[in-house]
């Protein structure tokens, strides 16, 4: 599972297509910002609707980024790849968006009620295979929902850090510059990430 | 390598992650080669890791660059600061009306402008004129003034003209 290899030029961003676009939105092109939306739209939106769970909010929140990128466009000053500045401001306000919502969401895994599958699917399934029940296949959507479910049980910063790690393909230094961390809790992040998908999914390899 | 070694399981997902450097990733396939149990769990985490693949891939929709894009351009107008780390976006006046209330302005200075040299005008003009000739004009009444003093309106003037009492008859006898 190779990654992304790491800077080790200092320089090597420059040579990054999307640092020269931005750079030629900095002096007004407009047509280059807009290649950088349709570039970036789709990574964005996807990393946001596992935070968020929540498609409109998601794309609410991209464009929030991308508003935020081109009012920043006369400051621009590129010191890294531009996908890392980029995922540094989803970062922060896909922080923002969870703090404020913390108080309102409620966390179902372990409620008695709600859910598109029902009453506690994580529970169901594990029962099926715990022998209790008849084991079967699980078919895809439940797989889909039983790994989201799973997610879910990550805080924030584990969820993000295996999300970039994951469908980004970002290097751990590009994560802690995303994240604003050290490269070791990068490293400590994305081991209890994994450690506890594999403990809750681990019945169902 | 013995399995009873403490297992690195951070040292584990950097190597799936191609993060360790050279050394690091042969000790850990030495460490691999020794232990069927650590294969065992580097197999569980490759396999879960996998697992993300099942999450479906959203997907921005079809008029999301250009929602963004006439968002981008009102963030062009000029921005007001609120209050600290915010800011209000005003839509400036239409250029027109501007344009309109600028040339009002300039109409209105020149016009003033013009006035006043009116009627700069006009005062010269009235310093320029010869006294002398003024004096000319008003003699025949500068003449009679005592006389017209004692008259007390033109009314009794016109009354004594038509009373016929100075006909011809200067005085009596």
């Amino acid at each position: 599972m190779p990654a992304v290899s790491p800077e080790t030029d200092q320089n090597a961003w420059l040579r990054d297509p999307d640092v020269q676009r931005m750079l030629r939105v900095r002096e007004g092109d407009e047509a280059a910002f807009a290649e950088l939306v349709e570039a970036y739209q789709d990574r964005v939106i996807g990393i946001f609707a596992h935070m968020l769970q929540d498609q409109q909010a998601a794309e609410d929140l991209a464009q929030d980024v991308f508003l935020r990128i081109y009012r920043a466009r006369e400051r621009y000053q590129p010191t890294a790849r531009f996908a890392t500045w980029l995922f540094r401001i989803a970062n922060n306000l896909a922080s923002n968006r969870l703090r404020s919502l913390a108080t309102r969401r409620e966390v179902n895994l372990k409620g008695s009620d709600s859910g598109p599958l029902g009453a506690r699917p994580e529970e169901q399934l594990f029962l099926e295979k715990s022998g209790l029940m008849p084991t079967r296949q699980l078919d895809r959507q439940e797989m889909q929902q039983l790994v989201r479910s799973a997610l879910e049980t990550l805080n924030e910063r584990q969820k993000m850090a295996l999300l970039l790690n994951k469908f980004e393909h970002m290097s751990y230094a590009d994560i802690a510059a995303a994240m604003d961390l050290s490269v070791q809790a990068v490293k400590s992040l994305l081991t209890r990430a994994r450690e506890s998908l594999k403990s809750r999914l681990e019945p169902f390899l | 390598m013995s399995s009873d070694q403490p297992r690195n399981t951070e040292n584990l997902i950097a190597y799936l992650d191609g993060e360790l450097n050279d050394a690091s990733a042969a000790e850990v396939e030495q460490q691999l080669a020794g232990d069927p149990s650590l294969r065992r769990e580097i197999e569980q985490l490759t396999r879960t890791w996998e697992l993300l693949d099942v999450l479906p891939s959203p997907r921005a929709s079809s008029e999301f660059t250009s929602k963004t894009m006439t968002a981008i351009r009102t963030t062009q107008a000029p921005v007001v600061t609120g209050t600290e780390g915010e800011s209000t976006e005003v839509v400036p006046a239409r250029p027109t009306a501007r344009v309109l209330r600028q040339w009002l302005l300039r109409l209105t200075g020149l016009a003033g402008l013009m006035f006043v040299a009116f009627l700069a005008f006009q005062g010269a003009a009235r310093r320029e004129r010869d006294p002398v000739d003024e004096l000319l004009t008003e003699l025949p009444v500068i003449e009679r003034l005592d006389q017209y003093r004692e008259v007390e309106s033109v009314e009794f003037l016109k009354q004594l003209q038509t009373s016929g009492l100075f006909n011809g008859q200067s005085r009596r006898e």
